[in-house]
């Protein structure tokens, strides 16, 4: 957990990444694109199936358990909304189903954040995710 | 070779253009003047350099942003512009231009082509008076839907954010560590305190210094971060026959091209984290050269940061995979060393300028023009872009003896 307050980011994207942000806010959850022919979980969503070209796709929700596999302390508040919490992590996670992704981790100690960190993925009201630390920061 | 061949394969460039003019303006921060001002300042200083006028020029590769071919020909007076392309990779588009230049030059579409680029790129984030601000900015590149609509939420603005993924897996990967990161950036200083323009040149740096600086977002310390800078660099390209009845010693380019990773648009969702554009970029313009980068009497490389320049090191074959690390420590990079790398002081040291302040020093050392930072003989070098997620450009230069 983490008692920094966090800021409710507005994502103001535009197509497929608004429509994965309305998905995963309907849901109430971590949503991920997925070719309604192959079945391979995308993400960035994209308009065609880089596998099979396939052009049916939807949003479905996913397993949001996945590892760091690396991350990076920001210690200069680069953006305004992130001012209040540096440092702070931004991680590429790996889902357990696969899918990776670029996400903050909510952390009060990110510093102590080591690759292979257990996490889980929750997201805003907005759809916006971030990642929560599950066990033990250490190395798995 | 003086023209365009096609044997078993597609019409190479090799050593059909040159490079002729090279020309910039001063580097600083808080410029008067629009980038489109400072870019016509770098043309015209190239077009001298080459004791050309801007009437011979017939091609203009502009850089992604702040003006445009058609801009610069009605402001210097090109009668008949024949041929314009832009090139859209980031810090990467400057060598791509260069490419494209000698595409046109080696195929017959342009004569005379000026590569240009410029920028604010220390004031348009610092608005305040006296400090004019373009009226176009920087034109979208391939990342930027999924950095504004993906990155910017989670936090992540900043290339070293950005490359912090790929910066910490080549680390994990071979073991990198602040030692060969501050030989990076201690050669870059040094290096720009022979260079009279470089914005560093009366700024000492010790290793100290370095490991005291502050993290700016892990592992990326401030002096691992290249400069902001306002100014503009151009270079003009023709024909290498044309060039051998000109002013300056001949630099050729004998070879180029470009590679992205996959996808180049995102970082997070790659299969490999260490396979870049120039990765597969270098083999291409290497073998179009028919020259090996273990010949390379000097190189410009783009660093952005000092882990990428590392990392392209390995990417354009200078070092294998994970040897990089041995190489800069061992003083290679340094002048007097096996292979001096950015000779300027680089977009460390010297300033950034997309660059092509790169393409510039390596054309002035091949010309037996760089001053106190000369590598004796120097005949054979390559110049590097690195931009947006890894995308990369690399052109091969050799003194046309």
């Amino acid at each position: 957990m983490s008692e920094r307050e966090w800021p409710d980011v507005d994502p103001g994207a535009a197509g497929l990444h608004a429509e994965w942000y309305a998905a995963n806010a309907q849901a109430g959850r971590l949503t991920i694109q997925r070719c309604g022919e192959c079945r391979q979980w995308r993400h960035p969503s994209r308009y065609r199936c880089a596998e099979c070209h396939g052009a049916v796709r939807s949003f479905e929700v996913i397993d949001p358990a996945g590892r760091v596999v690396n991350h990076t302390v920001t210690h200069r508040p680069l953006h305004p909304s992130f001012a209040a919490v540096v440092p702070y992590a931004i991680a590429v996670v790996e889902l357990d189903e696969g899918p990776r992704m670029l996400v903050v981790v909510r952390s009060d100690h990110p510093d102590a954040l080591l690759p292979g960190a257990r996490v889980e993925i929750e997201v805003s009201e907005r759809g916006v995710p971030h990642a929560l630390l599950t066990g033990s920061s250490v190395r798995e | 070779m003086n023209g365009p061949v096609s044997v078993n394969g597609p019409v190479s460039v090799n050593g059909a253009a040159a490079i002729v003019g090279v020309g910039e303006t001063p580097f600083f921060r808080g410029s008067p003047e629009l980038p489109v001002e400072l870019m016509l300042d770098a043309s015209l200083s190239a077009l001298a350099d080459a004791g050309l006028d801007a009437s011979d020029v017939d091609g203009i590769c502009p850089p992604p942003g702040w003006t445009s071919a058609e801009e610069l020909a009605a402001n210097l007076g090109v009668a008949d512009l024949a041929f314009s392309v832009t090139s859209s990779m980031g810090g990467a588009s400057s060598v791509a231009a260069v490419r494209n230049a000698a595409m046109a030059v080696a195929t017959g579409m342009a004569e005379c082509v000026l590569v240009v680029v410029g920028w604010n790129g220390y004031s348009w984030l610092r608005p305040r008076e006296g400090v004019p601000m373009p009226r176009h900015g920087l034109a979208v590149g391939s990342a930027q839907d999924v950095v504004i609509d993906l990155m910017v939420p989670q936090g992540a603005l900043s290339p070293t954010q950005f490359y912090a993924p790929v910066a910490n897996h080549y680390c994990a990967t071979y073991g990198i560590d602040e030692r060969h990161t501050a030989a990076v950036a201690l050669s870059a200083r040094r290096h720009a305190s022979l260079n009279p323009l470089a914005m560093m040149r009366d700024r000492p740096l010790d290793l100290e210094s370095y490991l005291a600086s502050p993290m700016v977002s892990s592992p990326f310390r401030l002096f691992d971060c290249c400069l902001e800078t306002d100014g503009a660099a151009a270079v003009v390209v023709t024909s290498t026959e044309r060039a051998r009845d000109l002013a300056r010693p001949v630099v050729s380019i004998l070879g180029a091209a470009e590679g992205r990773p996959q996808p180049a648009d995102d970082v997070a969702s790659r299969a490999d984290l260490l396979h870049v554009g120039l990765t597969t970029a270098a083999g291409r313009a290497f073998a179009m050269a028919g020259v090996s980068p273990t010949e390379l009497d000097v190189i410009g490389v783009y660093d952005c940061f000092t882990y990428i320049a590392m990392l392209q090191l390995e990417a354009m074959g200078v070092c294998g995979p994970g040897e990089a690390g041995d190489w800069v420590l061992s003083g290679a990079i340094d002048l007097g060393g096996a292979m001096p790398m950015n000779t300027h002081g680089g977009l460390l040291s010297q300033g950034h300028v997309w660059g092509m302040n790169h393409v510039v020093e390596m054309v002035r050392q091949l010309r037996g023009e760089a001053g106190a930072a000369q590598v004796d003989g120097a005949a054979l070098s390559a110049v590097t872009g690195w931009g947006d997620f890894g995308d990369g450009s690399i052109i091969v230069l050799g003194a046309d003896r």
